[in-house]
């Protein structure tokens, strides 16, 4: 459990975080989106009590972490994985963070054996790989089998196969019981792996919900409906537009010569077709992009300043298609 | 790729978490500093340095009616092999910053004065033990060589050169240490120190008489000669050991200051 109370700072004039307030729960992984510069590094660091805040608390379990008795047996932290000293090799980077917790050093064999660093223990890490770094930095994370759990960026810069095993990790940890906070700026990223989000834009609150309800919010669902080719399917076209449009769909050209249309199930505007004696050639189901909707709702991060769930004029037409 | 967390079945004992105390810093401060290269080159320097120029003064003195005697022939390999120490020292710190590791460090270990003194007292330990050893070392080497040759120094001047040298080798390079977690960056702390152990020196030429005195007294380069008996001003060597134990203690104090309040 991570709650955050009005967590503000700012460094000089800049502020990087406003009155900023969410509750992180257990059980679920909750994904921290935002664009690059929103804050949520910041944030991020003044969770785990590097940087104080100019006003505002955060507690993780129930105490501010540095009140923490034992930190790396509560929370484990994945901030940067190029913050090792390169010279030392993987072992004595993870045997140092253990003997911080008293954990003892079969426990170091074991997280490097569970992320598959076993047989470079002993190499200097300096010479990892990023998708090595990012997993030594995993392992720390996981020294203590804490029941917090942090990862700023955990995919940045890994190949597919790491991906795969970052997000299978993330789901098991959280079915575990434990808190899982993961913060990126791949909105796709979390659309797979987060079940809550939370979402900021210049140090403010955008968004606090599930991902199911973000995706049901912002993810439109549209119809492409191109009528048959030939010589007058410009005429076509107009007649089928103004037949949706009458009926109470939402009608957009295509440069292709399509229309997207939404607000219409597939088979009502097949059925308006076939009264209106108008053939199809196409009339396919497409989903918004996941992406596009994050995108419009972080770019408008100045003009809504506190909205809760993103900017109601924004709401798409719900469509079943 | 399979994900064994082990967490049915760890090393881990469910129950109460203890809490951290001083012994688990210290230990994981230890498998720091000895698990980088920078630690071994840094002693070896100050080892070759402070026996090699010494033997170098001594082969000269030997069988020869000039030159001094070996307590004095210690001073030159003493004077610059304290650079290495106080760069180890700024490595200490630095190298967290540099790296990174400090916020994994603080991430693992929130409690940053208990920190700083743990790093501290794990670097004091291993300077002031292989800086003995080191002044020790030279000061045999010189018995065997010039041995019969000139009158011994007294107990009194032995253990100055012995135990006071390696205190102040520890002592310098904690206060490196201190500079370094003040200034959170190598190349910056190191110049800073090599200012505080030639600056004090040099710039004492330049001054008027009264100053001069002064500030030639209490210059580092004046303090490792004392320890030698060839200091220059009418303050003794172990008073000069306590100047600069203050002076490292007001420092580190400071460091510990800056250390609790900034975000890092």
């Amino acid at each position: 459990m991570i709650e955050a109370v009005g967590l503000t700072k700012r460094y000089g004039g800049k502020t990087a975080v406003e009155d900023l307030s969410f509750t992180v729960r257990p059980g679920l992984v909750t994904g921290f989106l935002g664009p690059n510069g929103s804050g949520k590094s910041t944030t991020m660091r003044m969770i785990l009590g590097l940087d104080t805040p100019t006003s505002g608390t955060v507690t993780v379990a129930g105490r501010p972490f540095r009140e923490l008795r034992n930190a790396p047996r509560t929370v484990g932290a994945l901030l940067d994985a190029k913050a090792v000293h390169g010279g030392r090799s993987a072992y004595s980077h993870l045997l140092c963070l253990a003997q911080l917790a008293g954990l003892p050093r079969r426990r170091v064999d074991e997280v490097l054996a569970a992320v598959g660093l076993g047989e470079v223990a002993h190499k200097r890490c300096g010479g990892f790989s990023l998708g090595m770094g990012q997993r030594l930095g995993i392992a720390a994370a996981l020294l203590g089998d804490p029941q917090v759990l942090l990862f700023d960026e955990p995919v940045n810069g890994l190949d597919p196969e790491g991906i795969h095993w970052v997000r299978q990790l993330m789901r098991r940890l959280a079915s575990e019981g434990r808190t899982v906070f993961v913060s990126s700026h791949l909105m796709s990223e979390m659309a797979l792996t987060a079940d809550h989000l939370i979402v900021i834009g210049r140090g403010q609150l955008l968004a606090d919900l599930s991902t199911r309800a973000f995706i049901d919010r912002h993810s439109a669902g549209f119809a492409r409906v191109r009528t048959a080719d030939g010589a007058d399917a410009a005429r076509q076209r107009e007649r089928l537009g103004a037949v949706l449009r009458a009926a109470g769909g939402d009608v957009v050209a295509e440069p292709d010569g399509a229309l997207r249309v939404s607000g219409l199930t597939l088979p009502r505007i097949s059925d308006l077709a076939w009264e209106e004696q108008l053939r199809l050639y196409e009339l396919s189901p497409h989903q918004a992009s996941l992406e596009e909707a994050y995108m419009q709702l972080t770019q408008g991060s100045v003009e809504y300043r506190s909205s809760q769930s993103g900017p109601a004029e924004d709401e798409p037409v719900e469509v079943t298609v | 790729m399979s994900i064994d967390l082990l967490t049915d079945e760890n090393s881990l004992r469910t129950g109460e978490v203890p809490p951290t105390r001083l012994g688990n810093v210290l230990a994981s401060e230890w498998t720091k500093i000895r698990s980088v290269q920078s630690t071994l080159w840094t002693l070896a320097s100050m080892f070759a340095l402070i026996l090699g120029l010494a033997l170098i003064a001594d082969g000269y003195s030997y069988n020869r009616a000039e030159g001094g005697g070996y307590l004095g022939n210690g001073v030159g390999g003493f004077i610059v092999g304290q650079i290495p120490v106080v760069t180890l020292g700024v490595l200490v710190i630095t190298s967290e910053y540099g790296t990174g590791m400090i916020r994994t460090t603080l991430t693992a270990y929130p409690r940053r004065v208990s920190l700083l003194t743990a790093k501290a007292m794990v670097f004091f330990a291993l300077a002031f033990v292989l800086g003995t050893l080191a002044t020790a070392l030279q000061l045999c080497c010189g018995m065997v060589i010039l041995g019969g040759q000139e009158d011994s120094p007294t107990l009194g001047q032995i253990l100055l050169a012995v135990f006071g040298g390696g205190l102040y080798l520890a002592l310098m390079g904690l206060f490196a240490l201190s500079v370094g977690t003040l200034l959170r960056h190598s190349a910056g702390a190191i110049s800073v120190m090599l200012g505080v152990l030639l600056l004090p020196f040099i710039l004492a030429l330049f001054l008027p008489t009264g100053m001069r005195e002064l500030l030639l007294t209490y210059s580092p380069i004046n303090m490792s000669a004392s320890l030698y008996g060839s200091g220059t001003g009418d303050v003794g060597g172990w008073a000069l050991l306590g100047v600069l134990a203050s002076a490292t203690a007001v420092i580190l104090a400071t460091a510990c200051l800056a250390m609790r309040r900034r975000d890092v």
